[in-house]
């Protein structure tokens, strides 16, 4: 089974300024004790999660709540494997599929359906899958022969579908998602909840940072919420206290 | 590490949808590499030949494959430096084997080498070098060469990342490496400084490729020296790629 558990995590960022990037500077510093350049000694590092516990079992819709910069997205990447902690021990059991930024990987010199193999392989597709979705994906982005042309040459909102299309295509156990379930036109929007929700359906796990309290209240059965690094459980269909 | 490179459908296809952007609006595509490979070849050739009075059949066929060659080595280095930087956005949002990328990045040079290499052939036709059996070693040769530009690299990759001040100092380094290393100059003119080619890779890399072109000969101590430094270098990749790629996406 799908399971997500971590113990007192940490992570920290080191902020490096130029003086920090420059291997000349720090051979300096190493071989005159600190004494001369003393300015590239003590580097700053930011706590952006702070010893956090918790633990998700399959089934949890999980929604992650705070104010911006309280560490949502950190959260969501080191879940994802992309940043290590730096404390503590992370024990993250499934296939996890990220779906943090629309548009990444996207070519706009490739045309709609180079885009949608280049995309997939990111997302950790082998290309008979893409092959075998392919069809599937082109027929959702509604976009029809625009998807030979490059991306280039598309409206956002026609990119913007194109992405959301290729994103949600992915099948996996955990799926962390940063808050874009808000995308399209009017008649867009109600396709890609539907595919929002089928995707969750197929996922037993999902972990979604949002500022949407209704939203939360409407698709997660937990939430978190994240403060200074630190996260404390809520009730996701209270407001908070 | 091993699923990097397990990924080849994943890289293969990045680095071939490289070539195919770089030249999608242009009528002969990567050939335009081949092209302007091929002018800079016959006119350092020819002049080159006369310098060292050489005959041009011996020496054009070596400046052609030396430079092609010293190519692959140059831009693979060079690009290894800025492989996680511009990789920065898939990296952060993403998670797949950081050596992927740098397979991509080689993938698509060692496309580029052999389109270079196109030019060899046609050389050796005209100066009247015929088929000879030792030219079956080439795929060995090319396996070599990418694999060392792979641990290279690797390990610049990461260092770069962490170290943003050492992308100038490796292209300075590589411009020196080009004048000492017999790309186009005969090893045989140093005389009794012949050590200066026989320390240096680069001068082992092609004779990896030139001992079969230019005298049908199989070069046993080049392909042994290249192997040991592929796998030295490759134990090195690994113990700095192992000790340091948990911190790559924090540098980034």
């Amino acid at each position: 089974m799908a399971h997500i558990i971590a113990r007192d995590v940490v992570v920290q960022f080191p902020i490096y300024d130029t003086a920090h990037r420059s291997l000349k500077k720090q051979l300096i510093h190493a071989t005159t004790g600190g004494r001369i350049a003393r300015e590239s000694g003590d580097r700053v590092t930011v706590r952006a999660l702070d010893g956090v516990s918790f633990e998700i079992r399959a089934g949890d819709r999980v929604g992650l709540m705070g104010r911006n910069g309280a560490g949502k997205t950190t959260l969501l990447r080191m879940l994802a494997g992309i940043y290590e902690p730096v404390g503590g021990a992370l024990d993250v059991d499934g296939r996890t599929a990220t779906l943090l930024e629309l548009f990444v990987g996207v070519d706009l010199d490739a045309t709609g359906y180079e885009n949608i193999m280049l995309r997939g392989l990111y997302l950790g597709l082998s290309r008979e899958e893409i092959r075998s979705r392919a069809d599937e994906i082109a027929e959702f982005t509604g976009l029809g022969d625009y998807l030979n042309m490059p991306v280039r040459t598309y409206s956002s909102g026609m990119q913007l579908r194109l992405a959301f299309a290729v994103s949600t295509a992915v099948d996996a156990d955990i799926v962390l998602m940063d808050e874009w379930l808000s995308v399209g036109d009017a008649e867009f929007r109600p396709k890609a909840r539907r595919r929002m929700e089928e995707l969750m359906k197929r996922s037993s796990i999902l972990v979604f940072a949002s500022h949407d309290r209704a939203l939360i209240g409407e698709f997660c059965n937990r939430v978190f919420w994240l403060e200074q690094g630190a996260i404390s459980e809520g009730d996701p269909k209270a407001p908070r206290n | 590490m091993r699923r990097g490179l397990l990924a080849f459908e994943l890289w293969g296809y990045l680095g071939w949808h490289d070539i195919r952007q770089r030249y999608r609006r242009s009528l002969l595509g990567p050939f335009w590499l081949t092209l302007s490979t091929a002018i800079f070849v016959g006119a350092i050739g020819f002049l080159y030949a006369k310098f060292f009075g050489q005959p041009l059949a011996r020496f054009l066929p070596f400046v052609a494959i030396g430079f092609i060659v010293w190519v692959m080595i140059q831009t693979s280095v060079t690009e290894a430096c800025t492989v996680f930087i511009d990789a920065e956005s898939v990296i952060k949002q993403i998670r797949m084997p950081f050596s992927a990328h740098v397979s991509r990045m080689l993938f698509r040079n060692v496309v580029i080498f052999l389109h270079n290499f196109a030019i060899v052939p046609v050389v050796m036709l005209a100066v009247g070098l015929s088929f000879r059996w030792a030219l079956l070693i080439l795929p060995v040769s090319l396996l070599l060469l990418a694999w060392n530009c792979f641990w290279v690299a690797l390990v610049l990759a990461t260092v770069c990342t962490r170290f943003r001040d050492i992308p100038p100092i490796v292209t300075s380094l590589l411009q020196l490496v080009f004048f000492v290393s017999p790309v186009i100059w005969l090893p045989e003119i140093l005389g009794n400084r012949g050590w200066v080619a026989e320390f240096n890779p680069v001068h082992h890399f092609m004779e990896l490729f030139r001992a079969p072109a230019l005298d049908g000969r199989v070069p046993l101590s080049s392909l042994g020296v290249a192997l040991a430094i592929a796998l030295a270098g490759t134990a090195l990749a690994f113990a700095v790629f192992a000790r340091f790629r948990h911190r790559l996406a924090y540098w980034l």
